[in-house]
């Protein structure tokens, strides 16, 4: 809704001009970082850790090499990861399976501190099938082309959240702009049509994934969204931490996801 | 309770026949301007034998009881010729005084006498009010004539940046000023996101701002009371005025008698057209963006003890594109004052008061529609009595009671067929009273002292779904169902005393030092998180859970006039302390949320400054220089990791030079001086990588300072000749904002190096460099 005032201005002064700004910012000592996920898709499971670092540093994240990573479930399972990349730590095959409303635990330990966290993996949503729309000429939001659709019904059991990625013939389309659902305002039992925010072309393949996310999940993602949706203006609020669910004061977030994934070739 | 209160305001309204006693000769009377008969609040009456005074009230009525004796009194008001007259006082005696304007005055009269000293007799302080005819001629945004960015250039008053009607005065939120129009609360003072303020200069007879010692007959916000009052039309004369602006808007006001001398109207309005400029093409037509004010004031003399007044204003903002939403919103306020005289001694006013704000969204994705709205509706009923007792004691005392309604968002779908299921959340009311009490006493010729307490019962009530939650912590984890209350039934009260004094003391006959201390509550909340407010207001009432805010502040000061009153000079210190100042949770979710208390924290809020102002109000040169020094500090459990953090609209240092000179009668040239140092502002600590995503770590709020803040602005006004027997007459203003092209943060944040991913930069997004604006102004 701000963005929106921002865009009236915007209107009105026909012309707002940017300088870049050379600030100094005030380090801090550099923190924990992990990123875990779990789908119901076979395996194996990675975890990634890494470090914070100073924010004009456009570097590889320094990877954290030296951490032992355990993620056992509900059923007694348990499995030590190993490590295949620097700061990458991945499940061994057979060992733990993703499946929905099981719930998993991931310990991390590095230079003697733990950090942890529990996460259920919510239910899947059913994709029904996919179409299209097909716009000849170009208008103020679409381009000449086709614009799949995923059709689904609205679960009854609500609330649900997800994580929308959407691919055009095996290339990611919002590899940097997360798009993130929930129907706790949608009408259970309804039809509901998903629009691709990209255009298509003849021949070529859409694919939709459904990542479905706890609540906490859910939060962290909209926290990264509006971190990168603030514009700091006098109509925003003040910018704030996504909030994870690792304990111990490590940022990230250990996700499990059912994955619903669904595909059309354009005619 | 309810019948308490009831008891204790028919006993003020008997009061009022019950006050009779008399002493002394009573002096009485009313001030008027001698063409248009419109009354002249807070006029000055100066009785020169006595080296004593009194001031008119806002109806311009005035009374003062006197040894019998001649008298010469000395009637005086800003842009009016000052008047003598003699008065033999024998019995009591009514006068009308008729004062004639100043610019009708050929040569220039130079005012010698101490009634100009009001801004040092009265002991009002930290209140400053507005020459309307003389800030008509300063620089102006786009040419709109503003009295609250006027009034941003006070002493006390920040702004929280580029082209905005936020006042935040003395440490305080914009959302705690009372900005009442003919003492209606106006709750969204701005148009266009703040850009410009729903006042329309030609509308308004005076405004005026309380810092501190707000008087004890207002309450309901901690930091400030912004009067403003409508013109009353001429009851002798049709006039009207108007102006045509480039490149923003047009006005048109119209005022004169209905039946003279007896009912008289002033209609005012003011739009904008930009969207007719801009969007004229096939492609663009339907698409609008616009505002609009219209004010309406009936003014009725029944008899000489009884005089009625009707003021309406309605304004709206438009902005709609098609296909995808459309925006609305705007005030709707209205005030129906009955000003009775009883006698020489007592005085009422009567005041029946509405007043609405509307917000909402249309959002149309083809087939789905949907539409969101907020707001907030109020009916009051205020009886207010001023009694002059004698001449040493001046009794104000009065009741008001207000119904509110407030809707804290609905979000309906507009078909069946939606696959929304919509949302409305519960509406919130509530019933405020306050009981009101002072005295302005002088106790000797050098010591005046204003007291008095106001009493403030505020009460949620039903019908309304009230939250429980589980273990006293107040959290979306431990909420637990709720609880039905009827219509009416009442949820929860809360009732404080707030006293309120000031006191004058004169050292010498051009200087005083004057001092006041004043206890605010506010039991109404503004639930927004941005620094400046958005126009998507959302108001909640006090409730079991969102503790009522609460302001002390302490102001002291010395008032000294220099060369005959020619400049007035002040120096005011404060300290002002909130409790419950209220602050939001980091990604705090505050739309159309059923258990919004889950996201605010409150806590302590603390600001304290120096002020310093230097005015000249007379002569061919006037202008100001105000400097103010303060600091305004925040410590919210739940916040910055519960540590001090600076408010984020605490400049340290503000300076404001403004300057107007006439070389002649035609032409006046003016300019202004803003400077503002840099507010705080939040920037990441650290990144860390998230998929495919650079996030931000954040440690401290308010952490770093954008750049300082200054411009300077001129204005040239050119008045046409004046001719004998000619009504009409015109003038040209031409104004340059931000003269020298300062690049003014208006907003800093972080964003990617254009093809670099992942690289990060701050920028600084500023508006305007040089704006030019013309206004051609015209009056018959």
């Amino acid at each position: 809704m701000n963005r929106l005032y921002i865009l009236l201005l915007s209107i009105i002064i026909l012309s707002s001009c940017q300088q870049v700004l050379k600030e100094d910012l005030n380090g801090i000592d550099p923190k924990i970082v992990i990123e875990g996920l779990i789908t119901d898709s076979a395996g194996p499971y990675s975890v990634k850790i890494t470090m914070t670092a100073d924010y004009y540093n456009n570097q590889i994240p320094p990877p954290v090499t030296n951490a032992i990573v355990i993620i056992s479930d509900n059923a007694g399972e348990r499995d030590t990861l190993t490590q295949t990349l620097p700061g990458l730590y991945k499940t061994h095959t057979g060992k733990i399976i993703g499946a929905p409303t099981v719930t998993y635990t991931l310990t991390v330990q590095v230079n003697n501190q733990t950090y942890s966290s529990t996460s259920t993996m919510p239910a899947h949503i059913k994709i029904d099938s996919m179409g299209y729309t097909y716009y000849s000429e170009p208008d103020f939001i679409h381009k000449k082309g086709y614009y799949p659709i995923a059709y689904s019904k609205i679960p009854v059991t609500q609330p649900n959240y997800y994580r929308l990625k959407f691919y055009r013939n095996d290339t990611l389309m919002n590899k940097d702009r997360i798009r993130i659902g929930s129907d706790v305002n949608l009408k259970g039992g309804s039809e509901f049509a998903r629009n691709f925010p990209n255009v298509y072309r003849q021949n070529d393949k859409a694919v939709i994934e459904y990542y479905m996310l706890t609540k906490e999940s859910y939060d962290f993602y909209n926290g990264l969204i509006q971190q990168l949706n603030n514009d700091g203006g006098v109509f925003s609020s003040p910018p704030a931490n996504a909030p994870g669910n690792i304990s111990n004061g490590a940022l990230g977030l250990f996700q499990t996801s059912a994955l619903e994934v669904d595909s059309l070739i354009l005619p | 309770m309810a019948s308490l209160r009831l008891l204790i305001f028919l006993f003020l309204l008997s009061l009022s026949s019950a006050l009779n006693a008399q002493q002394k000769f009573v002096l009485s009377g009313n001030i008027k301007d001698s063409l248009s008969n419109e009354a002249m609040p807070s006029a000055t009456i100066f009785v020169k034998e006595l080296n004593n005074g009194t001031y008119a009230d806002e109806n311009g009525n005035f009374s003062i009881s006197l040894p019998e004796g001649n008298y010469t009194l000395q009637i005086s008001y800003l842009g009016y010729k000052p008047t003598e007259q003699k008065v033999d006082l024998r019995s009591n005696i009514h006068l009308n005084i008729q004062l004639p304007e100043e610019n009708m005055v050929i040569e220039e009269v130079e005012v010698k006498d101490k009634k100009d000293a009001q801004n040092v007799e009265e002991t009002k302080m930290s209140n400053m009010k507005l020459d309307i005819q003389q800030i008509r001629k300063l620089p102006a945004l786009f040419g709109e004539v503003d009295v609250i960015k006027n009034m941003q250039m006070l002493p006390g008053i920040q702004v929280a940046g580029e082209g905005n009607t936020g006042l935040y005065v003395r440490g305080g939120s914009p959302d705690q000023n009372l900005i009442l129009l003919d003492d209606a609360p106006i709750y969204n003072a701005s148009h266009v996101g703040g850009m410009f303020s729903i006042f329309n200069a030609d509308a308004l007879k005076s405004a005026e701002i309380y810092k501190g010692g707000i008087p004890a007959q207002y309450g309901g916000r901690l930091s400030s009371l912004v009067d403003i009052r409508t013109k009353e039309g001429s009851m002798t004369k049709f006039k009207g005025s108007g102006g045509i602006g480039f490149p923003i808007a047009s006005r048109l006001t119209l005022e004169g008698p209905i039946l003279k001398n007896k009912i008289s109207f002033m209609v005012s309005g003011r739009r904008t057209y930009i969207d007719e400029f801009f969007f004229p093409f096939d492609k663009l037509k339907g698409n609008k963006i616009h505002f609009y004010d219209l004010n309406l004031k009936l003014t009725y003399n029944i008899n000489t003890k009884n005089k009625l007044y009707f003021s309406a204003y309605t304004g709206r903002d438009v902005l709609k594109f098609k296909g995808l939403f459309g925006v609305d919103y705007g005030n709707t306020a209205g005030t129906l004052r009955l000003n009775h005289v009883y006698n020489d001694k007592l005085i009422s006013n009567t005041i029946l008061i509405y007043s609405d704000f509307i917000y909402s969204t249309n959002f149309d994705f083809g087939s789905q529609q949907l539409k969101f709205t907020t707001g907030i509706k109020e009916r009051s009923l205020k009886h207010d009595f001023t009694y002059f007792l004698n001449s040493k004691n001046e009794i104000s005392f009065g009741a008001i009671i207000t119904y509110r309604k407030y809707d804290p968002g609905q979000f309906v779908p507009q078909s069946d067929s939606s696959v929304f299921k919509g949302i409305q959340l519960d509406k919130y009311y509530s019933i405020d009273e306050g009981i009101f009490i002072s005295n302005k006493q002088k106790f000797t010729n050098r010591l005046t002292l204003d007291y008095g307490i106001r009493y403030s019962i505020f009460s949620n009530i039903g019908p309304g779904n009230v939250n429980q939650y589980n273990g006293g912590t107040i959290s979306s984890d431990s909420l637990n169902g709720s609880t039905h209350y009827n219509s009416g039934q009442n949820i929860k009260t809360y009732s404080n005393p707030e006293p309120r004094v000031s006191g004058r003391y004169m050292l010498t006959e051009s200087s005083s030092i004057k001092a006041t201390y004043n206890r605010m509550y506010q039991y109404i909340h503004l639930m927004s998180n941005a620094t400046s407010p958005i126009p998507l207001n959302m108001w909640v009432p006090s409730t079991n859970y969102i503790k009522p805010q609460k302001a002390d502040q302490v102001a002291a000061g010395y008032f000294r006039n220099f060369l005959n009153n020619k400049f007035e000079t002040s120096v005011e210190g404060y300290y002002k302390q909130m409790n419950n100042a209220l602050d939001f949770k980091d990604n705090a979710q505050l739309l159309l949320n059923s258990h919004i208390e889950t996201e605010l924290r409150r806590g302590k809020s603390w600001s304290y400054g120096l002020e310093f102002y230097l005015k000249k109000s007379k002569g061919k040169t006037t202008g100001w220089i105000s400097y103010t020094w303060s600091k305004t500090q925040r410590k919210i459990p739940g916040v910055n990791n519960g540590e001090v953090y600076y408010s984020s609209y605490d400049r340290r240092h503000n300076l404001n030079l403004v300057f107007s000179h006439d070389f002649n009668d035609r032409f006046n040239f003016s300019a202004n001086w803003i400077f503002g140092s840099g507010r705080p502002f939040t920037l990441p600590a650290a990144r860390y990588q998230f998929d495919n995503t650079v996030a931000a770590y954040y440690t401290a709020r308010n952490g770093y300072r954008m750049p300082a803040y200054h411009r300077l602005d001129v204005a040239l006004n050119l008045n046409s000749k004046k001719k004998e027997g000619r009504n009409w007459s015109s003038s040209w203003s031409f104004s340059i904002y931000n003269l020298y092209g300062r690049k003014n943060p208006y907003t800093i944040t972080v964003q990617d190096v254009p093809n670099q991913p992942g690289q990060k930069q701050i920028v600084m997004i500023y508006l305007f460099r040089q704006l030019p604006s013309i206004v051609y102004n015209f009056n018959f």
